[in-house]
Parts: C-alpha cells; sequence; structure tokens
C-alpha cells in the first residue's frame, strides 16, 4: 500500500516504474499487493526511483501488521 | 511502454529456477527408475541401461559436490574426526548392503565368501573415495566463502 502510494504521489504508472528499475508491470504489481517478496537490490532501486527510503516503501509498523 | 519481448526480470528468473528445480528431481527420479526397470525387472545386459547409470551417478556426484563447493554447507571448524568416520561407515552399510540384496535378491546369485569380500572391498574403497572427495571439496568451499568475506 505504501509503494502504491508512493508511485501515485509520483505521478508514475505501474509500467512506467517497472521501466525505470528493469522489471515487468507484473513484478510491480506484485509488490504492491504484497505477493512477491523483492530483493534488495530491487527494493533499493524502486526506494531510488520513488525518491523515497527504504523503511518508507518496505518497514511495517505494528499499525500496519 | 516497455518494447521488451519477453518480461524476464528477478522474479521471472526465481520461478524458472524453481520449475527447473522440480523437473530436474523427476527428471532424476525416472531415470532412476527406468534404470532399475531395465536391470532387474527386464534383465538387460549391462549395455542397454549403462549409459543411463553413468548419467544418474555424475549428475548425483556433481550435485552434491557443487552443493558443498558453492554454498560453503559444512563449516569445517565443527567437523570432528568421529563424523567422518560415521558418515564412510553408513556408506560403507548401505552400499554393501544395497550391493549384497542386489545379487542376492534382485539378480538371485548364490553369494558365496570370496565374491562378498570382493564387494565389500569395492564398496570399501568407493565410499573412501566419496567421503574423502566430498569432504576435501567441502572445506574448499568454506574456504572460498570466508575468503569473499574477508
Amino acid at each position: 500500500m505504501k509503494l502504491r502510494l508512493a508511485r501515485v504521489e509520483k505521478n508514475l504508472s505501474q509500467q512506467q516504474l517497472a521501466d525505470i528499475v528493469e522489471v515487468s508491470r507484473q513484478t510491480i504489481g506484485l509488490v504492491e499487493k504484497g505477493g512477491y517478496n523483492p530483493t534488495l537490490s530491487l527494493c533499493i532501486k524502486i526506494a531510488k526511483a520513488l525518491d523515497r527510503t527504504l523503511d518508507d516503501l518496505f518497514w511495517e509498523d505494528g499499525d500496519d501488521e | 511502454m516497455s518494447k521488451r519481448i519477453l518480461n524476464l526480470d528477478e522474479r521471472g528468473m526465481g520461478i524458472i529456477r524453481q520449475i527447473s528445480t522440480v523437473l530436474y528431481v523427476i527428471t532424476l527420479y525416472s531415470l532412476i527408475a527406468v534404470q532399475l526397470y531395465r536391470q532387474f525387472a527386464l534383465h538387460q545386459p549391462n549395455e542397454e541401461w549403462n549409459d543411463i547409470a553413468i548419467i544418474i551417478t555424475f549428475n548425483v556426484i556433481v550435485w552434491l559436490g557443487a552443493v558443498l563447493y558453492l554454498t560453503g554447507l559444512v563449516n569445517p571448524r565443527n567437523v570432528k574426526l568421529r563424523y567422518l568416520i560415521a558418515g564412510f561407515i553408513g556408506f560403507v552399510l548401505i552400499g554393501f548392503a544395497f550391493t549384497v540384496f542386489k545379487y542376492s535378491v534382485l539378480l538371485q546369485q548364490k553369494l558365496v565368501m570370496r565374491h562378498v569380500l570382493d564387494y565389500l572391498l569395492t564398496v570399501v574403497k568407493i565410499s573412501a573415495l566419496l567421503v574423502i572427495s566430498w569432504g576435501l571439496i567441502a572445506y574448499l568451499g568454506n574456504l572460498r566463502i570466508e575468503k569473499r568475506i574477508d
């Protein structure tokens, strides 16, 4: 959910973000839905593409769990 | 819009690896079944199934060697001589039991003491070679990983 929000705030479609980080649109969709655990290197690429930190995108607070 | 034809990324590669692993296991078990069927059910001569046996043996030996070397799975500091001896004895017992079972039950040959001793000697040699080789590969694999960390 955090990833989707960050992507929308950055005005990027799933396909655009996928092209930037060199993965398929399906992979971005699955990461956003929690259906795929990305590698750390992909997490970093996504965070850089969205100008966020890993914590911003992937850290789950107690409230989120 | 991406112009790539293939959507091959880390997720795709992971799925391909999983599929390959499952199919590898299925293929290996199928080969073992085919070889045993030819050898013991159809009683075909060696030439008819030797190639399959060689492929199976090569695969198993290389697979375990590669796992030991590339993962650094075994920690040499915690390996004691008694573990190696226990592994060696285990190999000998299993190998010998299978050899005796093969000749006496599956091939229905009468076993004489001289043959039994010959089988035992062969099994001891092969087991020693495997345990020493795998042990050495495991040690080198662990050394390689440690060097990469340093």
